[in-house]
């Protein structure tokens, strides 16, 4: 007989021996933590997700389905659609003739924004907006960035950007304060990772971070800092997800402990850095069991790693963005870029909010008969919001139009669906 | 395994979970003990494995491999108590020679206790695959299924336990009596 051989027989010998019972306490024990834990949920966010079931994409199909609908419904309604303190609705023509039951309301002349300069990255899911692969299939897998042109906002002359690259999709995008460059994440099924590209196209790479320990992570939501040399992003490593701070220059990395959240409830999620680099805003959702979810807004001082929740008077804010001079935040009440579900509570919208940098003085900003997706600045301090079009706002509500009233419906489900758009004020 | 209890757990039925758990404890006990070598630790990982199976239960696909699944994240949980104890070279026990098991000249090569303190020497990760495969008596492609990583990485840390386990043998003729002092 072989050493192996002889040893494998000891081996094996050896390894009958030994407890072969659970001890009762450990059990009982086990089976008492289950009794107050919750079973994970799939709630990934179609275009924030690592990997996404198909019950999981029929639940948004449906979910947009159903907000095209209602939209139409409420529209259709005589005087149902009118939203108080909205801006003075005078359908024109054009309006009456768009294909959408939610179409965007109109105001009188000059009707909207698509005289201005500049373009808007189009952060987007599904099939292409150009109709080149309308189908029965709503491919919620394909999460492309498209540039659109204000003046027409049509999907005809969307033109992607950087096609193919990386393979598992871009979403998720962040531009740099001098709208070079951008920063966004893969949607790599076996973890999502961190790419920086400049708005040119040129100069695509893939920022390597730091994954402590041996289990596998996963980075997403990129933000630049104020001065465009570092990154801030969320790491979900394990059972924990955390704020992670990565220096583009140095490749040094660190980790704001105090906005760690379990990775399946209250994780950190949308980071946005404050003009003077001191602080950052971030969202929570808690899942709340079986209770309508919630979430927060909380600002982590980065010097410190100190965080404090905001006490804004809103079941659900989310999506924080700071203003240019940090006095005042942008939220979203109920975003979808964050839950994957619209939240319109007690007969409310998802809306846009301002708040005071310490959570007080909420100020309602955008009126809608849909809901806002998601909201952010532009270059020059208005408001750009996602709700089957685009539009513009002033950051104190006013002057709420359309970014271009002949445009197609972004929400159209046979094209794919907008949800974010970035501002670019460049050619 | 009962495959409606299965999917009723899935759906959040603890009663139905609790019975699957006393099914399944004491084989998953048993498996952590002999990857852990202590039972406070395989207490720990069995428990372990047990809550974060209920928490991820909704996202098992196949009911049938609830099973081959619940062992996976047994053996990961192993993994962790392993990292986290760090007491693999400085806990070393000497347990009780109970001579040879078996007739044959296997006792004339090791016993249990040179066994057990070499086992501990080889990764947590090579000392699973050993465990299933020499214990649960797994062909190395289930193995290599059930903790997600391919039948070569499976075949080759089979292989590396057993040269370290003979390499960790040779290397304890001599130290054996010292280590056992301290323990």
């Amino acid at each position: 007989m072989s050493d192996d051989r002889r040893l494998d027989r000891a081996a094996r010998s050896w390894l009958e021996a030994g407890p072969v019972k659970a001890p009762d306490h450990a059990v009982d024990a086990a089976l008492l933590e289950i009794q107050t834990t919750q079973q994970e949920r799939d709630w990934h966010v179609p275009w924030r997700v690592r990997t996404m079931s198909n019950t999981a994409r029929l639940a948004v199909a449906a979910i947009a389905i159903a907000l095209v609908v209602v939209g139409g419904a409420l529209l259709l309604k005589p005087g149902g659609n009118q939203t108080v303190g909205a801006p003075t609705i005078a359908p024109s023509s054009s309006a009456a003739a768009a294909p959408s039951a939610s179409a965007p309301t109109v105001t009188p002349a000059p009707v909207d924004y698509s005289m201005l300069h500049g373009r808007i990255l189009m952060e987007h899911l599904g099939n292409a907006p150009d109709r080149s692969e309308v189908s029965s299939d709503y491919h919620t897998d394909r999460r492309r960035f498209y540039w659109m042109n204000p003046a027409t906002m049509t999907g005809s002359t969307a033109v992607e950007f950087l096609p193919g690259q990386p393979p598992s999709g871009k979403v998720t995008a962040d531009i740099s304060p001098n709208q070079r460059k951008l920063v966004f994440q893969d949607t790599d099924p076996s973890g999502e990772h961190i790419w920086l590209a400049n708005l040119d196209g040129t100069g695509l790479q893939k920022i390597a971070t730091t994954c402590p320990g041996k289990a596998a992570c996963a980075d997403w939501d990129p933000a630049f800092d104020p001065t465009g040399t570092k990154v801030v992003f969320v790491r979900g490593q394990g059972h924990t997800a955390v704020l992670v701070i990565k220096d583009l220059g140095s490749g040094t990395e660190r980790v704001l402990q105090s906005t760690s959240g379990s990775s399946d409830n209250n994780v950190p999620e949308q980071p946005s850095w404050s003009p003077d680099g001191q602080k950052i805003a971030f969202g929570k959702i808690d899942w709340n069991g079986d209770a309508p979810i919630k979430g927060v807004v909380s600002v982590v001082d980065v010097l410190a790693d100190r965080t404090t929740i905001l006490p804004i008077a809103l079941n659900f804010p989310g999506d924080p963005y700071w203003s240019r001079d940090g006095s005042r935040l942008l939220i979203v009440d109920g975003p979808l870029s964050m839950a994957a579900v619209a939240l319109p509570y007690a007969g409310r919208t998802a809306e846009a909010y301002s708040i005071a940098a310490d959570g007080t003085d909420l100020v309602q900003i955008t009126h809608t008969v849909g809901n806002v997706v998601t909201a952010n600045f532009t270059p020059d301090d208005h408001v750009l919001f996602f709700s089957n079009y685009f539009y513009l706002v002033g950051f104190d509500g006013t002057d709420q139009r359309p970014v271009n009233i002949h445009g197609d419906d972004l929400s159209e489900l046979a094209n794919g669906f907008g949800y974010v758009g970035h501002w670019i004020d460049t050619p | 395994m009962d495959r409606d209890l299965v999917a009723r757990a899935q759906r959040g039925d603890r009663e139905a979970f609790a019975v699957l758990v006393h099914q399944v404890s004491d084989p998953l006990f048993a498996v952590g003990f002999r990857i852990l070598r202590d039972t406070g630790l395989a207490e720990d990982a069995l428990q372990n494995a047990l809550v974060l199976a209920w928490r991820r239960l909704p996202h098992l696909r196949d009911v049938d491999r609830f099973e081959a699944w619940i062992h996976r994240i047994l053996v990961h949980a192993c993994y962790d108590e392993a990292q986290r104890s760090r007491q693999w070279t400085a806990n070393v026990r000497v347990l009780p020679v109970d001579g040879p098991s078996t007739p044959d000249d296997a006792s004339t090569v090791v016993d249990r206790d040179e066994l057990e303190r070499a086992f501990r020497r080889i990764p947590v990760e090579q000392r699973a695959v050993f465990v299933l495969h020499h214990y649960l008596g797994l062909p190395l492609v289930e193995i290599a299924d059930m903790l997600g990583i391919p039948a070569g990485t499976a075949r080759s840390r089979l292989h590396y336990a057993t040269q370290g386990l003979r390499v960790a043998l040779v290397g304890d003729a001599q130290p054996v009596l010292e280590e056992g002092r301290l323990a």
